[in-house]
């Protein structure tokens, strides 16, 4: 007979005469023996050695609750437990699937799951799911009393009775402790931390990688070649969103529900394709879920933008100087609006047609203007008009008659309709205002299509402007000018009209 | 640890090999970082200690005999290579097999911006550099970004195939494996630049 080592006497009590003794692990004060008892049977007891009282409360606390609580069967049943001093002790059922059968006592070994090289693909799925589900229906059982188990590892799940059982009770705490022990296993602890039960949900996702991909959990998220070369089916896809989703590195993006892991290993478990489907969603990050329609909408949006303002709006040169042509479209092509840079059979210009063209710059004190318009055809409107905003820059452009270009303030200070020169106007806020007729002086009237040329001075209280045709003056105005408010320069043509626009000069005139 | 500039005056003390003041300063400004790299990689804490402590045997060897009054720029060089090798020691046996190696010395190449020269392979210090990238943007990436790269550039599979795999569209592998690169290329370049 081996002398028993220094057990507990309440132990010593609980399991009898004692035959034999084996000692099965011994590490940090914690040993675990197979015992033989005088009727010849098995048992295994694991001793926990120079705690303190506060441990020893803790210890009998948590193994009251596991001995009084529900169960699944997915938790390792503690059969006994007590404590003498400064050691407490439990009893556990062997754990080496010999159901009904003797127990060799010299061969006792307890046998944790392990993924065999030979293993097929579909194999180590059925074993990884399986041994999931056991983890997660033990962690869920925990959860339901208040506590985590702390220390979820491949050498901690058992096989009792035919089932794949959590066992090692050592970390086991309520899961309102603020720091809870952990058996910080490397590999098995989620990087930056998390609370118990967000540490057990990520060490079941390391766990499940193990026994899938036969790798070690340091070597997560790295795929080993025979997986990753052996095509997937959905169950497979479904068991690696999950594992990614309870090992990612964000604990934002972490899933930490333990219900819900159980319905999704549940339903790999029977490989229910309905079942396979709802769990799809449940895994399924909910970012991309509303990411994606919405990346789609921002990128449909940003493409007609774009194809809007790329076919309505174009930037080039005017004689050395920056303009901008903003053209009109219909929804059916019809008449829509141009600017092309052509000949009029005597030299190059631009060619408008149902088009604003803004100087991108604004007027600059001191700038004299002076360039050539000329309308085609009777039909139709021609004018310049000054604003502070740029039609380019209106969100809504809208081309429509001089009482509404979009809707901004502007002063149209030359104006052509049909072949008669008429006296300038100014909108503000959609409104007619009077345009002092003193400030207009007509100087000859020539109803007739002629090449109109202006002259605008930007002078530093008033815009002085002439229009002349032929070298005879035709007319001359001027209005105020707030110096405060750049304005653009800005030209119009509307109602399917041809207009001709060519020999922009700019200067600065001296200021005395 | 930010250390724009070497301590002149420690390395001038840590001549005398008895002067154990110098010494536990050196190992109070030394080991975080050094801690630091390895667990950046991906090493256990245990791993870590190991390669601080073959470190410093190194150092208490090399120090003695260094010339800082010329060279203290090469000191700070010399320990970052040296830090380096301790640690890739460590990722040995994660090179496998030959489609590995090829896929390794592929990327090893366009990161040095050797692509299409005709260069050697590159040396077994320059396959666990790499494989030391890896695990640094293992830890950065999601998990499935990684083994969407990991399929499509170590393994070769064909986007489409990679798509299947992981229920993603083609163009979506594309972007994420130059995504992943562009981490894991910056990882390779800090861990050189590193620790110090």
């Amino acid at each position: 007979m081996t002398p028993p080592p220094d057990f507990p006497s309440s132990m010593v009590e609980h399991a009898g005469p004692i035959v034999r003794v084996r000692s099965l692990s011994s590490r940090l004060n914690r040993d675990v023996y197979l015992v033989e008892d005088r009727h010849g049977q098995i048992r295994v007891f694991k001793l926990h050695r120079n705690l303190t009282s506060k441990t020893i409360a803790d210890f009998l606390d948590v193994r009251t609750r596991l001995s009084k609580g529900p169960t699944n069967g997915h938790l390792k049943p503690v059969l006994a437990f007590g404590g003498d001093h400064s050691t407490v002790w439990e009893e556990l059922p062997p754990a080496d699937d010999a159901e009904n059968e003797i127990i060799a006592f010299d061969e006792y070994s307890p046998q944790h799951p392990q993924r065999s090289n030979s293993s097929s693909k579909d194999q180590s799925l059925e074993l990884a799911v399986e041994v999931g589900f056991a983890a997660c229906s033990a962690l869920v059982v925990l959860a339901g009393m208040g506590l985590t188990h702390g220390d979820v590892k491949r050498t901690n799940i058992l096989r009792i009775n035919g089932r794949w059982v959590l066992g090692d009770f050592d970390t086991v705490c309520s899961n309102s402790v603020e720091n809870p022990p952990t058996a910080s296993t490397e590999g098995y602890v989620p990087p930056g931390g998390d609370d118990g039960g967000g540490r057990d949900c990520y060490a079941l996702g390391k766990l499940m990688y193990e026994l899938w991909t036969g790798c070690d959990r340091l070597e997560y998220p790295t795929m080993p070649s025979w997986l990753m070369t052996s095509r997937w089916n959905r169950a497979d896809r479904l068991l690696n969103d999950t594992i990614c989703r309870l090992c990612s590195p964000l604990a934002t993006r972490r899933l930490r529900d333990i219900e819900v892991i159980q319905r999704v290993l549940n339903a790999l478990e029977h490989r229910d394709q309905l079942a396979i489907e709802q769990a799809e969603t449940l895994v399924r990050s909910r970012r991309p879920q509303w990411k994606r329609p919405f990346v789609i909408l921002a990128m449909v949006g940003i493409v007609l933008v774009v194809w809007l303002y790329a076919t309505t709006t174009r930037f080039e040169l005017w004689d050395g100087q920056p303009v901008v042509f903003s053209s009109y479209r219909h929804p059916s092509g019809i008449n829509n609006g141009y600017a092309r840079w052509g000949s009029n059979g005597i030299r190059n210009l631009w060619i408008l047609f149902n088009t604003h063209a803004t100087l991108s710059k604004p007027l600059q004190q001191n700038e004299v203007l002076e360039f050539s318009l000329k309308k085609e055809v009777w039909r139709g409107h021609i004018g310049l008009y000054l604003s502070t905003t740029p039609f380019h820059a209106l969100h809504d452009q809208l081309f429509s008659h001089r009482e509404n270009f979009g809707g901004i303030d502007h002063l149209l200070l030359f104006h052509v309709d049909g072949d008669s020169l008429v006296p300038p106007t100014i909108f503000k806020d959609g409104k007619a205002i009077e345009f002092p007729s003193s400030n207009w002086k007509i100087a000859f009237t020539n109803n007739t299509l002629a090449t109109y040329t202006i002259q605008l001075k930007v002078m530093p209280n008033e815009y002085l402007w002439s229009v002349s045709a032929g070298g005879v003056l035709l007319a001359e105005g001027h209005y105020l000018r707030d110096p405060s408010k750049p304005e653009y320069l800005n030209i119009y043509t509307f109602d399917n009209t041809v207009c001709y626009l060519s020999g922009l000069k700019m200067a600065k005139q001296n200021s005395d | 640890m930010n250390c724009e500039t070497t301590d002149l005056n420690l390395l001038k003390s840590l001549k005398d090999i008895e002067n154990t003041d110098a010494w536990s300063r050196f190992d109070q400004l030394y080991r975080l970082p050094i801690v630091t790299q390895c667990r950046s990689v991906g090493l256990t804490l245990d791993q870590a200690e190991e390669v601080v402590q073959e470190c410093f045997i190194k150092c208490f060897r090399y120090l003695p005999s260094f010339e800082y009054s010329v060279a203290v720029g090469r000191f700070r060089e010399w320990l970052n290579l040296t830090v380096n090798q301790l640690i890739a020691g460590h990722f040995q046996a994660s090179i496998r097999s030959d489609q590995l190696k090829t896929a390794y010395a592929a990327l090893v190449r366009n990161f040095s911006g050797t692509d299409g020269e005709p260069t050697g392979s590159p040396s077994v210090f320059e396959y666990e550099l790499i494989t030391m990238a890896f695990r640094r943007t293992q830890a950065e990436v999601e998990p499935k970004s990684w083994q969407v790269f990991e399929a499509y550039v170590i393994h070769g599979l064909k986007s489409n195939e990679v798509a299947w795999q992981f229920g993603v569209s083609a163009i979506s592998v594309r972007v994420t494996t130059h995504r992943v690169r562009k981490i894991l290329q910056r990882n390779w370049r800090l861990i050189q630049e590193g620790p110090f």
